[in-house]
């Protein structure tokens, strides 16, 4: 069975094949992995490298911390990935996204307009939370939409303060 | 003698103080706000009392309901850990007003010292350096007149001041006016005290701390200073004690100035005088710390003091243990504040419940946690959920153990700071002792160092082979009783198709 796992815009391409095999990408590698604690946390043993992972599900992607870094992973499999390539572009993020308050706090300062173009992790909306200045950055690459607050106003967590498309 | 101590804090330094009690045979007593009921401390105390609701104002520092704890469960003293109550000298008044002893010091040493102002002037008097600025509470106007006295750039500060509240950075003559009315306003909301001073910037200046003890007899002793310099907004993030740039001649030197200070302010009990220290290593007051540092670990570590042992023995009216001839440090530490924040977005807090948690353990590794499996992280209090330390022979063992450490350290459910640690302790500048207090700020990102793409890849398969194993389960095991995971929880080796 083939897989695509996506992490930051690069792929790989996972094959699981028999004997405890993997191709990553073509190369083959031996695998053993095992559930820990019956929960969250694994252990792999990839060409007897051992690595530890605590791993969480959620939707389509896993985050995964390995060694303190957190990876979050789509994985599509060839059924799935054609589903996506028929309706957008391969695994590129698409659709709106409202980025929402994390917290709720009082909006300072809005920092885009409709129609900017913005960066991944460029700040959004400055929301005073806990008597700190939190900047709020945007999830992706995109153009703003939609501003739905404005300096000033009270917000609750959760509630969308941008779209970005 | 002390018999019975209440612990007015709560998180890990609730947890940290509970345990020197213990130690000590002492009986203690926790309190808690509403969504404290099943924190560490209440389980770990001897009694627990619930003094409120969630938001601080309405429990951890309402000094009634505590007051009124300590009376009724006959506590005969008061610990403030730090934040909250800590330096509130209403607090430490109400203690002796009820007869309670307040692990501290006394309050108008508090009083004196909190107001960052008088602090100033009665340390300049001691013949120890302050940064240059203003030494009273001045109107707008002669602030205006003393600033082009003092030179740009420069900081507006909150006379009651602390952690980072009320601080605004000054570049120009034509910005003054509008930060010292953000900067009052912000004081006001914080501290309810808009009094305002200037102090002078000290360009690449080290942030490096005095810890003292002092006990009723007039015997003061310091304990070596601690290096705070890795700051993101004027809020600490790591500290080591020694600093790489203190040698024996300059520790001694600032030594001696914080125990003058110390014994000018008539100080009784643990305090810190905290220090700008330029590239010339010239040294200058900038505050006390009238309580318990956050950061008093890493001098518990290279001096084998007890400092909230010693806070206890002082407040039961006996002499500090040690004398300055008994004090030598020994080896390296470092300490990583464990915040509920993410670094890879602007530090912005995180909150939820932590659904996975493993500790690191292990050879000189010290961990102060107020978490555990299960617990949730609130909006209410400070982000910091830990603080992991390790003692190290010399700086490098001890930047070595603090990396082993951090990979061990595995939180999932809540973002966190470990990944900043980790990115930290591999940048050159850092290891080689090389920053300041604006090295965080102007100097360091977090996407300064190349993702590890064999983490990737890893993570790559493993998302791969549980994919599979969900999509297995789901075709060939269809009844309702078997999850996705069931095979897992068999605890036997992943079979590949």
């Amino acid at each position: 069975m083939k897989y695509t796992a996506i992490i930051n815009d690069k792929m790989y391409e996972v094959e699981i094949s028999a004997n405890n095999t993997v191709l990553v990408n073509g190369e083959p590698h031996s695998i053993d992995f095992r559930s820990i604690d019956g929960n969250s946390l694994y252990s792999l043993l990839l060409d007897n490298a051992s690595w530890e992972a605590l791993v969480q599900h959620e939707g389509d992607a896993y985050r995964i911390l390995i060694d303190g870094h957190l990876h979050v992973v789509e994985v599509q499999d060839e059924r799935t990935r054609k589903i996506a390539k028929a309706t957008k572009g391969a695994g590129a993020p698409a659709g709106d996204i409202a980025i929402k308050a994390p917290m709720p706090g009082l909006v300072r300062e809005v920092s885009v307009n409709v129609g900017d173009a913005v960066k991944a992790r460029q700040g959004i909306v400055i929301l005073e939370a806990m008597k700190m200045e939190n900047e709020i950055r945007a999830p992706r690459d995109g153009i703003v939409k939609e501003i739905r607050v404005k300096a000033g106003d009270k917000v609750e967590q959760g509630q969308a303060l941008v779209v970005v498309k | 003698m002390l018999k019975k101590v209440l612990v007015a804090n709560r998180g890990e330094i609730a947890v940290r103080i509970l345990r020197a009690c213990r130690e000590l045979g002492l009986e203690t007593v926790a309190v808690w706000s509403d969504v404290d009921r099943s924190a560490l401390h209440v389980r770990y105390a001897d009694e627990a009392f619930n003094i409120g609701p969630a938001p601080a104002r309405e429990s951890y520092l309402r000094i009634d309901r505590i007051i009124e704890v300590a009376l009724r469960a006959k506590a005969d003293a008061i610990h403030p850990g730090y934040g909250f109550l800590a330096e509130n000298e209403r607090f430490a008044k109400a203690c002796a007003e009820a007869g309670i002893t307040f692990i501290g010091p006394p309050a108008d040493v508090i009083q004196k010292m909190g107001d960052k102002i008088q602090a100033r002037l009665t340390v300049s008097k001691q013949g120890v350096a302050v940064v240059p600025g203003t030494y009273e509470a001045l109107r707008d106007d002669a602030m205006l007149a003393e600033a082009e006295k003092i030179g740009y750039p420069l900081m507006v500060k909150a006379a009651a001041g602390g952690g980072g509240k009320g601080m605004r950075r000054v570049e120009r003559a034509e910005d003054l006016p509008g930060a010292i009315a953000r900067a009052r306003s912000e004081a006001q909301a914080a501290f309810g005290d808009d009094t305002v001073y200037l102090e002078k910037i000290i360009e690449h200046a080290r942030h490096i701390e005095i810890q003292i003890l002092a006990d009723a007899k007039g015997n003061v002793v310091y304990l070596g200073e601690r290096e705070c310099s890795i700051q993101r907004r004027h809020q600490k993030l790591v500290e080591e004690a020694p600093s790489p740039v203190v040698d024996d001649d300059l520790r001694e030197k600032m030594g001696k100035a914080a125990v003058r200070v110390a014994k000018a302010a008539n100080y009784i009990n643990a305090g810190t005088i905290e220090f700008l220290v330029d590239s010339d290593k010239h040294f200058y007051f900038l505050e006390m710390n009238t309580r318990l540092q956050v950061e008093h670990p890493v001098t518990e570590l290279v001096t084998g003091v007890d400092i909230v042992k010693e806070m206890l023995r002082v407040a039961s009216g006996r002499p500090l243990s040690i004398k300055q001839k008994d004090v030598r440090l020994n080896g390296w530490a470092m300490e990583c504040r464990i915040t509920a924040e993410d670094p890879y977005n602007g530090f912005l807090p995180s909150t939820g419940k932590i659904i996975s948690l493993y500790e690191p353990t292990g050879p000189g590794v010290r961990l102060e946690s107020g978490v555990y499996e299960g617990f949730e992280v609130s909006l209410y209090y400070d982000p910091l959920i830990a603080k992991l330390c390790v003692w190290g022979a010399d700086r490098s063992a001890a930047i070595m153990r603090m990396k082993r450490a951090l990979s061990e350290y595995k939180i999932m459910g809540i973002a966190t700071s470990i990944p900043f640690h980790q990115k930290l302790f591999t940048s050159t500048s850092f290891i080689a002792g090389l920053f300041d207090t604006s090295f965080l700020d102007e100097r360091f990102t977090m996407e300064q160092i190349g993702d590890d793409d064999e983490h990737e890849k890893v993570s790559a398969v493993i998302a791969a082979l549980l994919t599979h194993d969900r999509r297995q389960h789901a075709i060939n095991i269809p009844p309702p009783t078997s999850s996705a995971r069931a095979g897992w929880k068999r605890g036997r080796a992943w079979r590949s198709a």
